[in-house]
């Protein structure tokens, strides 16, 4: 049985007619992976491969995703419903033959890797109907647990922009979607547009031969998340203002317009399915500030599965006059507010430099470059020194390169919401 | 609507006070002694002694003073425990019915509608032994936890007897509790000097008591933090103790919770000097009002707590004659009333429980910025009998 535990952290005492209080609440769950192995058939899989007309070109890529789409069979679970499906101008069933789930055994295996192999590449990419597909699938099965990976080379064509909109709306909440982009010709904000409604995660293969590698280890992961719809129900008192509801590890996604209103009080934001993990989520909200001395509860972080509660954390407010008390910034609200500040310079950075603004994209990129450095995100840094030369990290002074692979650039964005955890070691020798 | 037990003004539709938290259109609760149904039926038990003859209960039924912190004023279901184990176990229940400020439901002792946090039965709590000897402690106005904490026991005779201030340091997470443990080890360890002989109990004598309940109270506080997993920064609280015997007061303390004693004629003396900025301040020739209106004057130099540098008492004697009363107090009572001109001038003639509760009233009065703590033992002619508090 999969346990859950939440954690505050914060800096509970405010000054005087302060009203907006921060926390990080750190979910933990253990024990998911196995019930997994306990009830394969309540996951369901949908791999969807890009099998328009570019994926031909150049060759490789096509043949790439022949790889990735056998490797990632050959990591779901025996009794785990699955399908392979072909995005062209319209879908089509790689396998199984009929549009159905069917479930995994050594035969299903073997005849869904070989119908992976014959794939062909032509058409175009209608990225909404695939999805919409992949959603016709799921409701052929009974199955908790259901999840996609979608494998594109392109930009949304072959349907009006508008499907994918209606697609997502549909398909939010019936499965999770891994997004991949392989090459240089697709779209980051797209992809990241999908991941982040179906709650998956998105990232570049900038390589052909790394993505088998990348389906491996996502449909792995897949395998290993043991419980299926996690939610957190957030309630806050009358007259407050939930400010926003925000992941920040192990990535930023702000979930604030997720939230569902289950009650007059009280929120819920679906976080999908767990394995053995934690997340970190970064709370704020406006309550009516209390005089001097009081108290006020100003959220209530509930862990909820089947409606049942798993585990709590509480968001508290003191008012307080004492300075030394309510001007020490909690490490973790510090933290992770820098790191959401981090992805945002660098998406709106690029987003000015593919606009041709250079200036403010320098700016922008500089105060990325002085975030990661502050914040120790060493990967981000690794990305954005490919984009910028870094002539001062700590002074956030940059200059955007030249030469520049228009893959490092996507590898960036895509990436910018990667966070990296805060040690909880608290400082040694601290005095009160 | 006028709340009929403070006066103060609500909303029409306020169901509870504002203010004091009773509920609105009921009989504010009654003199001491009536039982009450907004009053805090309550009962206060301190575990660690051995003869529960010696305590006794709070008062039940107890009367609410104008201006006092909302406190534990929570309606009939409340019960308080406060029980302090060898093993350092503090646990404060209450279950609570509505919300003291709009009254909702509460769940996790917050209001399910305002998240108004409820009042803790610890926010306020008396102890009496006798019209001579009781204390009362108090979360004040501008602190949301009471972390000061007291204990007190009388000894042998009626003019004996042992009261006991720990302050919790406040930016140390669960001071409340270290205090709480730290002054119920150091009573009950002074207690037991109370068993010698009376021709041994020496100044040298009740000097070592003072240091070994200061050790109690210290191995308590360490107890806390391990309980915690040994944090950076520790629950740490001040102590004073005063032992009463024999006519002479002997005081240990470490830290800036303080001793007087208030003779009813003639000067009172402070008698312990405390642990801080200011004092140091003093020492060196700064006048009293500057040194403890410094910003730095409450900051304390010596403490108990597992990150203490010097967790020992500092000892004194002082042997007194006449009519008058020994005080143990935290700063948040001192603050208002240091010089001991200033404290004698809040005692009047009542008995001890009445005395201590309208000097508490008067620190609230005067903003109640930290948490309130008065311990009195009278010494000589008796104190009066009880006037109702209107």
């Amino acid at each position: 049985m999969p346990t859950f535990s939440a954690q505050t952290f914060q800096n509970e005492y405010v000054a005087d007619g302060a009203d907006e209080i921060h926390a990080i609440v750190t979910v933990t769950c253990s024990g998911a992976g196995q019930s997994v192995a306990a009830v394969p058939s309540s996951a369901a899989e949908v791999l969807i491969i890009d099998a328009s007309g570019s994926m031909e070109s150049p060759p490789t890529k096509i043949a790439a995703a022949r790889r990735a789409g056998m490797a990632a069979i050959d990591e779901i679970s025996d009794g785990v419903f699955f399908a392979v499906v072909a995005g062209r101008s319209q879908p089509q069933m790689i396998y199984p033959f009929q549009t159905e789930l069917v479930r995994m055994d050594a035969q299903q295996r073997v005849n869904a890797k070989q119908a992976v192999e014959w794939l062909k590449a032509d058409g175009a990419t209608p990225l909404g109907t695939w999805l919409m597909a992949a959603k016709g699938l799921f409701s052929t099965v009974v199955a908790d647990k259901r999840h996609a990976i979608l494998l594109t080379d392109g930009r949304q064509e072959g349907e009006e922009p508008q499907v994918l909109d209606y697609a997502l709306s549909q398909c939010q909440g019936v499965f999770q979607c891994d997004c991949r982009g392989i090459g240089a010709d697709w779209e980051v904000e797209q992809l990241r547009r999908i991941s982040s409604a179906l709650m998956g995660t998105v990232d570049i293969v900038a390589k052909p031969e790394d993505l088998d590698d990348d389906f491996r280890q996502m449909m792995q992961a897949s395998m290993s998340r043991g419980v299926a719809d996690v939610r957190l129900r957030v309630w806050a008192p009358q007259g407050s203002q939930l400010l926003f509801v925000r992941q920040v590890a192990p990535q930023v996604e702000d979930m604030t317009g997720r939230a569902a209103q289950v009650g007059p009080l009280i929120r819920e934001f679906g976080t999908g399915a767990w394995a053995d993990e934690s997340r970190d989520y970064h709370v704020a909200v406006k309550v009516p500030p209390a005089p001097v001395g009081n108290e006020r509860l100003s959220a209530r972080v509930e862990v909820v599965v089947n409606d049942q509660v798993q585990a709590k954390a509480l968001v508290r407010a003191v008012w307080s006059n004492d300075v030394a008390m309510t001007t020490r910034m909690n490490s973790a609200v510090a933290h992770y507010t820098g790191q959401a500040e981090l992805a945002d310079a660098i998406q709106q950075g690029l987003a000015a430099k593919a606009a041709g603004d250079e200036n403010t994209a320098t700016v922008l990129l500089g105060k990325a470059a002085k975030l990661a450095h502050d914040t120790n995100n060493e990967a981000t840094m690794r990305l954005l020194k490919k984009v910028v030369e870094v002539d001062d990290a700590d002074a956030g002074t940059v200059r955007l390169r030249r030469d520049v692979e228009k893959s490092d650039e996507m590898a960036l964005d895509t990436r910018s919401t990667k966070t990296v955890r805060i040690s909880r070691t608290p400082p040694a020798g601290a005095q009160p | 609507m006028v709340c009929s037990a403070c006066s103060g003004s609500n909303p029409a539709d306020a169901a509870f006070c504002e203010a004091c938290g009773i509920a609105l259109g009921t009989t504010p609760a009654g003199t001491a002694g009536e039982s009450s149904d907004a009053g805090f039926n309550g009962s206060l038990h301190l575990g660690f002694n051995s003869d529960p003859s010696v305590h006794r209960s709070a008062v039940p039924g107890r009367e609410f003073l104008p201006g006092e912190a909302p406190s534990a004023r929570i309606g009939q279901a409340t019960t308080l425990e406060v029980t302090v184990e060898a093993t350092v176990e503090a646990t404060v229940e209450a279950t609570v019915v509505s919300c003291v400020s709009c009254g909702n439901t509460v769940e996790d002792d917050y209001c399910t509608v305002c998240g108004a946090k409820q009042p803790s039965p610890r926010d306020h709590f008396e102890i009496v032994h006798s019209a001579r000897l009781a204390g009362v402690c108090d979360r004040g106005i501008q602190h949301a936890a009471n972390q000061d904490a007291m204990a007190v026991t009388a000894g042998p005779g009626a003019e004996t007897g042992v009261l006991v201030v720990c302050d919790g340091v406040t930016s140390a997470p669960l001071s409340e509790r270290a205090a709480l443990a730290a002054a119920g080890a150091a009573c009950a360890s002074l207690e037991t000097g109370f068993r010698v002989d009376p021709a041994a109990r020496t100044d040298a004598f009740w000097a070592d008591a003072l240091r070994t309940a200061c050790t109690a109270a210290q191995v308590e506080t360490i107890a806390v933090a391990r309980t915690l997993g040994d944090p950076a920064e520790p629950p740490s609280c001040t102590f004073v103790a005063a032992v009463i015997d024999a006519g002479a007061i002997h005081v240990g303390w470490c830290g800036d919770s303080r001793a007087y004693w208030l003779p009813d004629s003639g000067g009172g003396q402070i008698l312990s000097i405390d642990d801080s900025i200011a004092s140091q301040l003093i020492a060196s020739g700064t006048s009293r009002i500057d040194a403890e209106t410094d910003p730095r004057a409450h900051t304390i130099t010596r403490w108990l707590g597992a990150d203490a540098p010097d967790p020992t008492a500092r000892v004194s004697s002082v042997r007194v004659n006449g009519s008058g009363w020994v005080a143990v107090v935290s700063d948040g009572m001192w603050n208002y009333a240091s010089e001991p001109a200033a404290l004698k001038a809040l005692l009047g003639t009542a008995e001890a429980l009445s005395t201590a509760r309208s000097m508490v009233q008067f620190a609230n009065a005067q903003g109640g910025v930290d948490n309130i703590t008065v311990t009195l033992l009278r010494l000589g002619a008796a104190a009066q009998p009880t006037q109702p508090n209107s």
